[in-house]
């Protein structure tokens, strides 16, 4: 029984072969091979030159290309103030801290030089003063106790 | 009318001064084949007309280049094919949002169609080819209605001969079943 509806079912199909449900307007063939003949002709008439044609993957290539370099100089633009902030304030820290070093590690001759002659001045009667506080107390006996007292 | 052999035709076009000819020997030997595969494909008259210029049109600026490696029937149903493809996924992602079926709208379309001839079981027949995915119903079109063979349709399709067989087979299968359901 169910062989027999199959074959009903396909027995249908096969009656649709040939008797098709769509139609198509009066004359629709018969017009069809001049209207394809007016698109050839007006497509020949619009022809794009062949360099073109070749060409025009490198004119898409192209524009990509100027696309991304669009994109890329705005977020230059755009990010550069943040960007300089962070690098001038990385390179001042830098700079403390190099002239902190050279401050505290490299006190070489020329920094020594470079103290002002008051500088000097300074230290030398500093010294005088401690040398001649030394020789007074050596000079009057004053015992090791008061020495050590007065220092 | 003398009816000339594909060879022939080819060779009438390929010469310059009977180009023209040629190729309207070659449109009016396949225009209603051509036609009426696009048609059962997109259902829409309007849409088929379209189609089957458009085909016509590549057949016209790629014929030059045809290297015969399939009959001349079997390219211009490629080209065909591929048109009616391509309107499809055009169809399906307008403004780059998929449409939600395609089918249904090809379903309406034969309810609306005044270029629809056919009574209800022709009607409901058209509707369950709807329900095939798109690469099936091809196969089925072909092989049921061109009565094409296997051969000639995997160098339309670039489907192997065993996967095509197995389709058309899934698809009669699928057609019975809206049949029996309905």
């Amino acid at each position: 029984m169910q062989m027999e509806e199959k074959d009903n079912i396909l027995s249908k199909f096969e009656s649709f072969k040939n008797n098709e449900p769509y139609k198509v307007p009066e004359d629709y063939f018969n017009t069809l091979l001049s209207r394809i003949q007016d698109k050839i002709e007006v497509g020949e008439k619009k022809k794009i030159p062949g360099w073109r044609l070749s060409y025009k993957p490198l004119i898409k290539l192209g524009f990509l290309v100027a696309g991304i370099a669009f994109i890329a100089f705005i977020s230059f633009e755009v990010l550069k103030p943040v960007w300089n902030n962070s690098y001038t304030q990385n390179n001042q820290i830098d700079d403390i801290a190099t002239y902190i070093d050279n401050q505290v590690f490299t006190l070489d001759d020329v920094t020594l030089l470079s103290v002002t002659e008051s500088n000097r001045n300074e230290i030398k009667s500093k010294v005088n003063e401690q040398n001649d506080t030394i020789n007074f107390l050596l000079n009057n006996n004053v015992c090791n106790e008061d020495i050590i007292n007065e220092l | 009318m003398v009816e000339y052999k594909d060879k022939e035709l080819i060779d009438l076009f390929l010469n310059p001064e009977t180009k023209h000819y040629g190729f309207n020997l070659l449109v009016n030997k396949y225009k209603e084949k051509l036609y009426w595969h696009i048609r059962k494909i997109v259902i829409d008259h309007d849409d088929a007309d379209d189609l089957v210029q458009d085909t016509f049109m590549k057949i016209w600026h790629g014929l030059e280049k045809f290297r015969g490696e399939s009959s001349l029937f079997t390219w211009f149903y490629r080209i065909a094919t591929n048109e009616c493809i391509t309107f499809l996924k055009k169809k399906r992602t307008r403004f780059f949002i998929p449409l939600v079926n395609v089918e249904k709208e090809l379903e309406r379309s034969i309810a609306a169609d005044p270029w629809f001839d056919g009574n209800e079981v022709q009607k409901k027949f058209q509707k369950a080819l709807l329900t095939l995915p798109e690469k099936q119903r091809l196969v089925f079109n072909l092989r049921y209605f061109e009565e094409m063979p296997y051969e000639e349709i995997s160098k339309v399709l670039h489907t192997s001969e065993g996967a095509l067989k197995a389709s058309y087979h899934h698809a009669v299968k699928k057609i019975e079943k809206y049949f029996e359901n309905d």
